[in-house]
């Protein structure tokens, strides 16, 4: 078997664990939530960059019905966004909250350029990991801002006694 | 001549953006809920079901993209979807729920049996039309199990 399917399965195996061990119990609606919100973010991005040819994943889990790499789309992706919702400092000051996001699209980037350095699952270059850059950032933005006008459900507001 | 596959998509996108209006004003937070939940069930089967060769949709958007129907996966089921919850008669007794469910199976079967005989919007490979039925009342089951969850809503 190809190593880019262990790496694929690896992949399927550990992240879960890891999700599974860092959600809080009063805070996995707010994970799920971030989770879904970041899945359906880059099933449009992804959809639109491989559209115009800016995307592309030669091995990958639905080899024929989609050129998307569903993997990362669906599990990669979404995890760090998750990670990145349940570490956000609330309270901080500006630079601080800004750090955070540089650090987390740090993660994902370091990430994708390893991905595409060691197996084929995704092919990275230099004005792709730029482009990913901006559009992590506003992805992360954007689902932030979601999850906080969610959360403001009279249900699903948290209890900070 | 009219080309009657897209014309049908293009309806059903507008379609689709037109019925959001008439989601209640104080329900968008279930409604965006319900949205994603079911998307997250849709992309992964969807997918597979074309990777097995059970279905095929021969005219579609994205087509160099996707080999499924982005369209239905993406946004027309999902919002489905948030109108079977936000309408779902739930206190009535059982058997009214099973036909208010079996009602939007129906419909929704139908109209995709009409598009498989006289469109190529999809076509069945290895699949029936109760193979659907039963797939669309399980997954708006699952999503209506899911949003009560979610919001703690109690069984009256």
């Amino acid at each position: 078997m190809n190593s880019d399917y262990i790496v694929i399965i690896a992949l399927w195996i550990v992240l879960p664990i890891i999700l599974f061990k860092v959600i809080p119990k009063d805070r996995i609606r707010e994970a799920l939530a971030t989770l879904m919100f970041f899945q359906t973010l880059t099933w449009l991005f992804s959809t639109g960059l491989t559209y115009f040819g800016l995307l592309e994943s030669p091995i990958r889990v639905f080899q024929e019905a989609t050129r998307l790499s569903f993997t990362m789309e669906y599990l990669v992706f979404p995890t760090a966004a998750v990670l990145f919702q349940l570490k956000f400092p609330n309270n901080s000051a500006f630079v601080r909250r800004l750090l955070h996001y540089l650090f987390w699209v740090g993660v994902i980037l370091s990430f994708m350029f390893l991905i595409s350095s060691f197996t084929n699952i995704m092919g990275v270059t230099i004005d792709s990991l730029i482009r990913s850059f901006f559009n992590f950032i506003i992805e992360l933005w954007l689902c932030r801002r979601y999850v906080l006008w969610l959360m403001n459900h009279p249900q699903l507001q948290r209890n900070y006694e | 001549m009219m080309n009657i596959e897209h014309t049908i998509l293009y309806s059903y996108y507008a379609a689709a953006f037109i019925s959001l209006r008439f989601i209640p004003r104080d329900k968008w937070r279930e409604a965006s809920v319900i949205f994603l939940s079911q998307q997250f069930v849709t992309w992964f089967f969807g997918l597979l079901v074309v990777e097995l060769h059970l279905i095929e949709y021969p005219v579609r958007e994205l087509a160099e993209v996707n080999k499924t129907s982005f369209l239905f996966e993406f946004l027309a089921f999902p919002i489905i979807t948030i109108f079977f919850c936000i309408y779902f008669p739930q206190a009535a007794v059982a058997w009214k729920k099973v036909l208010y469910t079996s009602a939007f199976c129906t419909g929704l079967t139908i109209f995709e049996v009409v598009f498989v005989k006289y469109t190529l919007l999809i076509s069945y490979i290895r699949w029936d039309w109760y193979v659907t039925w039963v797939s669309v009342y399980a997954a708006l089951s699952l999503s209506y199990f899911f949003y009560k969850w979610y919001f703690k809503i109690k069984a009256e």
